[in-house]
């Protein structure tokens, strides 16, 4: 059926193959060690080279040392190590770097085909935050491949200049979700600086650049921007509504609970859900008989926030809860006994007996992801 | 060896049955070493991604997806509290914790009460999936907000996780088990896929490793060290193989059809959509991830099931025989049945690439492997001694068995160290080396026996889930590699 010499020349390239991945393992592991030291002794040596920058003889060589570093095998590190440097040590070894060409190297690579190199080298600006490099980041922003995209909005996050902020509000909602939400998590860390634009791109803005907008201006806490996040409220995307109503909330302006209060009747159940928890978070006690209608609410989410909300509220809230007991609505009934033992309101004799735990939804769910 | 005189018949269906056997394990060497290809491409390009990856800004990010963690408890007094502390105090910027005490019999409730001074509350829930046995409490912990921990009568790990899914209040919900160690990072690394692409991705999951003789210092493992004993020393290179060689290659053409259930990240709408946890199977995890490919593949809609190798989750494995062989009983009974109960992957059309690759993989080698194998083992030894077969058959056979074996098993460990090295030693590499020989013809042959009676239980209609000791971390786990 088959030649028995091919056969056993078979089994020969099979031995063979096993004792070569033995050996390629063994190789291996003598070099993964050995790197290890390497890039022990390249960071020993930089830590060294730090040591010395103030000083007029050995300065110099330190100074080399840093450039090799930076410019070698564990460039990245020694960037990061760079970066930890105080800011007039930084701003010299940077200045350095650039004279004997490491930067203009870097900026090159950025430019690479390959797209390791790219990314290397646009995280090694962005750890040495150079400000001549912020063009070269953005617009690796639009780079074709998502993780040379995602290296580049990581950069802009560590450098934290302000020459990045407009162009980063700009490219709020231009990308996919995951670098969209870094570069709302880098406006954050920026602060209350970003708000002036951010409020502007709330009323100016694409759908999904309001959207971002709201949701950064609502973990910022920006009181500046409740009057845009107000007129946000009668957006006609309802996502934009849905992230200015959160937005309220976090803000915390008492005041606005009244604009808020309307979305509780919002046609779409994630706006309802949101205007909910916010009123919840706006502590405003007059809202509480329209948190007790949305415990009849359609859907399960704005009627579970809405329970939150009213135990959030406290002792305002008991009036509603205990006439909520006398409804019809089996649902609304024993949210209202979670709510008042929450709160420690005794019970009702007739209202003990409603302390059942579940409740099994009519439709589908519609939880999002 | 003199030749016996047998009949012509016998001798032609001998060499037949032989020639069938040397394909199917040639076969099963070019599929493996396929695998073993496409893992390590894949592997390469994770791992630069994670290189590169910035963890600490994701961990301290608002836009991070929060994590509902499940942990069923069925007597697990002795380390419930200490798993809880662990995952509580995990790196991931918003997570809950919502471990169910099974209708345990000895004093878990207690002690968790005990521990974190928890408190009886009334709490309205979405009863979104059906579970067995009732709520008889649920509790909470001013000092511990985050914990929620449900007390039911009995009613099995997937009526727990169920039970707890109804309660849960994020998008996505991981299960694992009360004697898991997670590495720093684990829950940020696997989560990394739904925030990339949070419309496709159903389901992660990450790597699980053999825990046993680790060095553990608070909930965190330290630095790994192999295994005092042989027979788990054996099961570290086999988790190497699974994870490391194989799955991540099947996960890279969306046809991986496990999740370990030690480990696993699923978008909780998806798993309400499909009917959450069935409780009349013997491996919920696996029936899972198979009815959500079947689902979304019947729905035609563009869906990714993920496997990582970077986070990594560690797990005690069994150390004696009974124990082994009760868990790798259970694991193929589990097997057979997920794959009969959606068998119509196998000629739907819809089913894409799962009719010709996910499917026929598991069947034909994770399912038959155990039986054609022993086959193997058993008939080409006999027909050699009774002189049906040639000696260059008998030889060929056992040598491509050991050789293919020990390249693959070697290639986990060279892949491993190519990109965890996490095993710094060098006498526990030239251990996993060793082993990477010596289990083709022990350890390996072991485990087909075990799997083989998983077949006959399943034929003959024998069953149930064994008796699992639970008595605390370093005794006994259930993960499926």
């Amino acid at each position: 059926m088959i030649d028995y010499n091919v056969l056993l020349a078979a089994l020969g390239i099979l031995l063979g193959i096993v004792i070569l991945t033995t050996a390629a393992a063994i190789v291996n592991k003598i070099l993964s060690l050995r790197e290890a030291d390497t890039r022990q002794a390249t960071m020993e040596r930089l830590r060294q080279a730090f040591l010395h920058l103030d000083d007029p003889i050995a300065g110099t060589a330190a100074r080399r040392t840093i450039a090799d570093a930076v410019a070698g095998r564990w460039g990245e590190l020694a960037a990061e190590e760079v970066s930890q440097l105080e800011l007039g040590h930084r701003l010299e070894v940077v200045r350095d770097l650039e004279e004997v060409g490491v930067v203009a190297q870097f900026l090159r690579d950025a430019k690479s085909g390959m797209k390791w190199t790219r990314a290397r080298a646009l995280r090694v600006l962005g750890e040495l935050k150079v400000p001549v490099s912020v063009p070269t980041l953005l617009r690796a922003l639009e780079d074709r491949d998502a993780d040379v995209r995602n290296v580049a909005a990581r950069a802009l996050g560590r450098m934290k200049l302000q020459a990045a902020e407009e162009a980063l509000v700009g490219l709020l909602g231009k990308h996919d979700q995951a670098i969209s939400s870094r570069i709302a998590a880098i406006c954050i860390e920026m602060g209350p600086r970003t708000a002036p634009l951010l409020i502007r791109t709330l009323r100016d803005g694409s759908p999904k650049a309001r959207f971002w907008s709201a949701r950064i201006l609502g973990e910022i806490r920006d009181r500046r921007a409740v009057r845009s996040l107000g007129d946000a409220l009668l957006d006609a995307d309802p996502e934009v509504r849905s992230a200015a109503t959160w937005a309220l909330g976090q803000i915390g302006e008492r005041a606005t609970a009244a604009l808020v209060e309307p979305l509780l009747r919002d046609p779409l159940w994630f706006v309802r859900a949101h205007a909910a928890e916010s009123l919840g978070k706006l502590g405003d006690g007059q809202h509480v008989p329209a948190l007790g209608e949305s415990l009849r609410d359609s859907s399960w989410w704005v009627r579970k926030n809405a329970l939150d909300a009213l135990v959030r509220l406290g002792q305002p809230s008991t009036p509603v809860l205990l006439k909520t007991l006398e409804g019809d609505d089996r649902f609304a009934r024993e949210s209202a006994v979670e709510a008042l033992m929450t709160l420690g309101v005794p019970l009702p004799a007739t209202a003990a007996a409603l302390a059942v735990t579940a409740y099994v939804p009519p439709a589908p769910p519609e939880a999002r992801p | 060896m003199t030749p016996h005189v047998a009949p012509a018949w016998v001798v032609s269906t001998v060499d037949t049955i032989s020639f069938v056997i040397l394909i199917y394990f040639s076969a099963l060497q070019l599929v493996l070493f396929t695998l073993l290809v496409l893992s390590y491409v894949d592997m390469r390009r994770r791992l630069a991604q994670n290189f590169y990856a910035d963890y600490e800004a994701l961990a301290k990010s608002h836009f991070t997806f929060p994590i509902s963690v499940i942990m069923p408890a069925f007597n697990e007094a002795t380390m419930s509290a200490e798993a809880a502390h662990s995952v509580l105090n995990l790196d991931y910027p918003q997570h809950e914790v919502l471990i169910v005490n099974d209708g345990s019999t000895d004093v878990t409730l207690e002690t968790l009460i005990r521990e974190f001074r928890l408190e009886r509350r009334e709490v309205v829930y979405r009863k979104s999936l059906p579970f067995q046995g009732e709520i008889r409490g649920i509790y909470k912990s001013a000092a511990y907000p985050k914990l929620t921990v449900i007390d039911k009568v009995h009613g099995g790990k997937s009526a727990a996780l169920n039970c707890a899914i109804n309660l849960s209040r994020y998008p996505l919900f991981c299960s694992i088990d009360a004697d898991s160690i997670f590495q720093e990072n684990a829950l940020l690394r696997v989560v990394r896929p739904f925030l990339e692409d949070p419309d496709r991705v159903i389901a992660v999951g990450g790597q699980v490793r053999v825990a046993n003789g680790c060095l553990v210092e608070r909930g965190r493992v330290v630095e790994p060290r192999l295994p005092q004993t042989v027979l788990a020393a054996f099961q570290v290179v086999e988790y190497l193989r699974a994870f490391v060689a194989s799955r991540l290659g099947l996960s890279a053409m969306n046809n991986l059809l496990l999740l370990s259930g030690v480990f696993s990240l699923f978008r909780k709408d998806a798993v309400i959509e499909v009917g959450g946890y069935q409780s009349d199977v013997v491996t919920e995890d696996m029936e899972l991830v198979v009815r959500l490919h079947a689902h979304m593949r019947a729905q035609r809609r563009p869906y990714a099931i993920v496997f990582l190798p970077d986070p990594i989750c560690w797990t005690e494995v069994p150390e004696s025989l009974g124990m082994l062989a009760r868990q790798r009983n259970r694991w193929h009974r589990g097997l057979m049945q997920s794959l009969w109960r959606h068998k119509g992957l196998l000629w739907r059309r819809n089913s894409g690439s799962l009719r010709w690759v996910g499917m026929p993989y598991y069947i034909f080698f994770e399912f038959l492997g155990p039986i054609v194998e022993l086959v193997g083992y058993i008939l080409i030894p006999v027909a050699f001694f009774l002189g049906f077969l040639s000696p260059l058959w008998f030889w060929a056979f056992l040598f491509l068995s050991v050789t293919s074996g020990a390249f693959l098993s070697i290639s986990a460990v060279l892949l491993e160290e190519l990109s965890f090295g996490l095993y710094r030693s060098w006498g526990d590499f030239a251990l996993m080396i060793a082993i990477g020989v010596i289990e083709n013809f022990s350890y390996r042959i072991l485990t087909l026996f075990f799997r083989l009676g998983a077949v006959l239980d399943m034929i003959l209609g024998r069953g149930g889930w064994g008796k699992q000791e639970r008595t605390g971390f370093g005794r006994t786990r259930t993960a499926n590699p």
